[in-house]
């Protein structure tokens, strides 16, 4: 009777520990932030193409006298939503435009990640304000891009990750590191891969909540329905006349394929809850969605809605993992020679250092070092000349070529280095480059060969081609 | 080396998070909006009485933080679909038609847009029909109608029709499929549409 008793008291302060334990677990412990940053990237720029969408007709949506009234939309608001809200009630129809305009900037900014932290409230209350003005040219898609904007917004943490703000923060970081001028001629930039915080854990966790809210409520409202137990219900999204893309009439033929696709999104959804959480099974229920998804994009024409939705469930998706895409499994890496008694190379040093992905450079000050204690083949004369690149592997770039090759190796200048394939771009990018090395100034009395104006590397050599070091190639 | 807003969440050397009153404070609200969010989604028709009253104590939450439907987003079957017809006379005795959604509309989300506006149409209208009796009481109908006016110089009248484009029938698109002759399946056949029903005409002087 004793242990009963005692049991009976037992239980609920074991209990307690457990769910006060599982629950500081489940939202206080720090996460990568880099999904939410992604995920902001994509919403905020889902939000501005909506925005520009109804740009395209502004008056008919927005205008007093559109398609929705504004006094109309006012009744129905005090009838039925009296606490919502909206700024588009207060814009007279001549300054629509120019607050689109004002939308838009703002939006870019958040899918950028400039100024996260207030971009984001603003983001989302535009979305919400857009909504209430125009209530009944809104559809799934509205309601489910202004939800992640308010947990984007809520989190605060949306800009930690794959964003301006990050990247100016670094850059200021750097240029204060860089101007030390250490003896050594080292310095070390903080590290890229961003910080876990418990902000963007608590983003994430919010996103997946609501996620799995709506597949598993989408799964068992579905149950109520014969087409579901039939396996018949996918027939309506694939023969509905205003919403197809393709003729899919054809599949009435295959009742069997009918059926397959019934019963995989009827599971699909109603198992969401439960296997998302299971590591091992996250991959099969993430592909699953996104072919689920796609091909909702495909066949009823609702591209945003199925993005919007992608985009939310990179929240169950790792952050190292993401970040791998982009720098590749095998990341290049490599010491830079820079004149550090150059402001200008100091600060594009601070620069360069601010994109990069994970310490895959590692600067050097080669007016404190030998250089030929970095590379045997490299002189003073030349890396005075121009950046040197050396490889991990032992090749040298120098100049144009390096700095291309560090921009392809830094996820958010990637795109930019492609440029360098365009026929043409390489001969005025070398000389622009020689021009700028040539004439760049230095700190203190000039009282060395390269401190003043010297020939450009290509006119000097008669050549704008490779040149070979006694111990291997140097690529300019 | 980190700034500030880098290290924001990083334990501190005595292995706390956030300070507990944060914590209880955080918590509180998610927990708060969770329950919101839940007793929203289970407020959907079908829905007992606890359920609906559960949900009334969230209302002004879910119209200030503008959650819409998001916690709704679940249908059981899909359904046909409203279309909108208006046809404008013009003083010099023309007429012209207009679709909602106007068919090829570009960008798609633009066509999204138009076929929303023809359910929020739909829908106003059968409230109208079942609370007042009269269908042209649609306040949507009203001002879909001074809009067409003002953006037609010369109209004199809109003419509101709506009906609804059906799914067909699983057996009979079979039934299709299996003639001798068979075509491919035109899914904008008359077949297919409900009869139109009037909403109303609205004279553009505003009589």
């Amino acid at each position: 009777m004793r242990r009963f008793l005692n049991g009976l008291v037992a239980y609920p302060v074991a209990l307690k520990g457990w769910v006060v334990g599982g629950w500081n677990q489940f939202v206080f412990t720090p996460s990568d932030p880099t999904p939410l940053g992604l995920i902001r990237v994509a919403v905020g720029l889902l939000l501005t193409w909506s925005l520009f969408v109804y740009g395209l007709d502004l008056q008919a949506y927005f205008g007093r006298t559109g398609w929705m009234n504004l006094e109309i939309v006012e009744q129905f608001r005090r009838e039925q939503m009296p606490a919502s809200w909206s700024f588009w009630f207060y814009v007279p129809d001549a300054w629509l435009r120019s607050v689109w305009v004002g939308c838009l900037l703002i939006t870019t900014a958040f899918a950028m990640g400039l100024g996260s932290r207030v971009t984001s409230v603003l983001a989302w209350a535009i979305a919400a304000s857009t909504a209430r003005r125009a209530p009944i040219s809104i559809y799934g898609f509205d309601d489910i891009l202004s939800t992640w904007l308010f947990y984007l917004a809520v989190s605060g943490a949306s800009g930690q990750a794959v964003s301006l703000d990050r990247f100016f923060a670094r850059w200021k970081l750097n240029r204060a590191e860089v101007a030390k001028r250490r003896k050594d001629g080292r310095w070390t930039a903080p590290r890229g891969v961003p910080t876990p915080s418990v902000s963007a854990n608590i983003g994430l966790r919010l996103i997946q909540c609501h996620l799995i809210l709506i597949y598993g409520m989408a799964g068992l409202s579905k149950f109520s329905d014969a087409g579901w137990w039939n396996g018949t219900a996918i027939w309506g999204t694939l023969a509905s006349g205003e919403f197809r893309l393709f003729d899919l009439t054809w599949l009435a033929a295959y009742p069997w394929l009918l059926n397959l696709m019934t019963h995989s999104a009827l599971f699909l959804e109603t198992s969401y809850p439960v296997f998302i959480w299971i590591k091992p099974l996250r991959p099969l229920v993430l592909l699953g969605v996104a072919g689920m998804h796609l091909g909702i994009g495909l066949t009823l024409g609702l591209f945003e809605f199925s993005l919007v939705m992608l985009a939310a469930n990179l929240a169950f998706v790792d952050g190292g993992w993401l970040r791998s895409l982009v720098s590749g499994l095998d990341q290049p890496s490599g010491k830079v020679l820079y004149d550090g008694a150059c402001p200008r190379c100091r600060a594009s040093m601070a620069f360069i250092m601010a994109g990069d992905p994970d310490q895959v450079i590692e600067p050097i000050d080669l007016t404190a070092v030998d250089v030929t204690t970095i590379h045997p083949g490299l002189t003073r004369e030349a890396c005075l000349k121009e950046m040197h690149l050396v490889r991990r592997d032992g090749r040298v770039e120098a100049g144009y070529s390096a700095v291309m090759t560090l921009l392809a190796w830094t996820p958010l200048s990637k795109p930019f280095a492609q440029v360098r394939f365009v026929p043409g771009v390489s001969l005025v990018g070398r000389r622009i480059y020689s021009w700028v090395a040539s004439t760049r100034p230095r700190d203190g009395e000039c009282n060395d060969e390269v401190c003043g104006i010297h020939p450009p590397a290509g006119r000097a050599s008669g050549k704008d081609r490779p040149t070979s070091t006694p111990t291997g190639k140097v690529v300019r | 080396m980190d700034s500030k807003w880098e290290t924001m969440g990083k334990p501190d050397r005595s292995g706390k998070l956030w300070p507990s009153w944060a914590r209880w404070l955080v918590s509180l609200l998610i927990l708060f909006h969770i329950s919101a969010v839940i007793a929203g989604a289970f407020a959907a028709q079908p829905s007992s009485k606890l359920e609906r009253d559960a949900a009334e104590l969230f209302e002004g939450y879910h119209q200030a933080i503008d959650q819409g439907d998001a916690y709704r987003y679940y249908s059981s079957a899909f359904p046909p679909t409203p279309v909108v017809t208006a046809k404008l006379t013009f003083a010099d005795g023309q007429t012209r038609e207009v679709r909602l959604p106007e068919r090829g509309l570009r960008p798609r989300l633009l066509y999204q847009r138009q076929l929303a506006l023809a359910h929020g149409l739909m829908e106003d209208y059968e409230a109208a029909q079942r609370d007042a009796g009269d269908g042209s009481r649609s306040r949507w109908a009203h001002s879909f109608a001074t809009y067409l006016c003002q953006s037609n110089p010369g109209c004199k009248s809109v003419s509101l029709e709506v009906q609804m484009h059906l799914v067909p029938p699983l057996e009979r698109i079979e039934h299709l499929l299996h003639r001798r002759d068979a075509e491919p399946v035109d899914l904008d056949s008359a077949e297919f549409y409900t009869d139109p029903r009037h909403i109303g005409v609205f004279p553009c002087d505003g009589s």
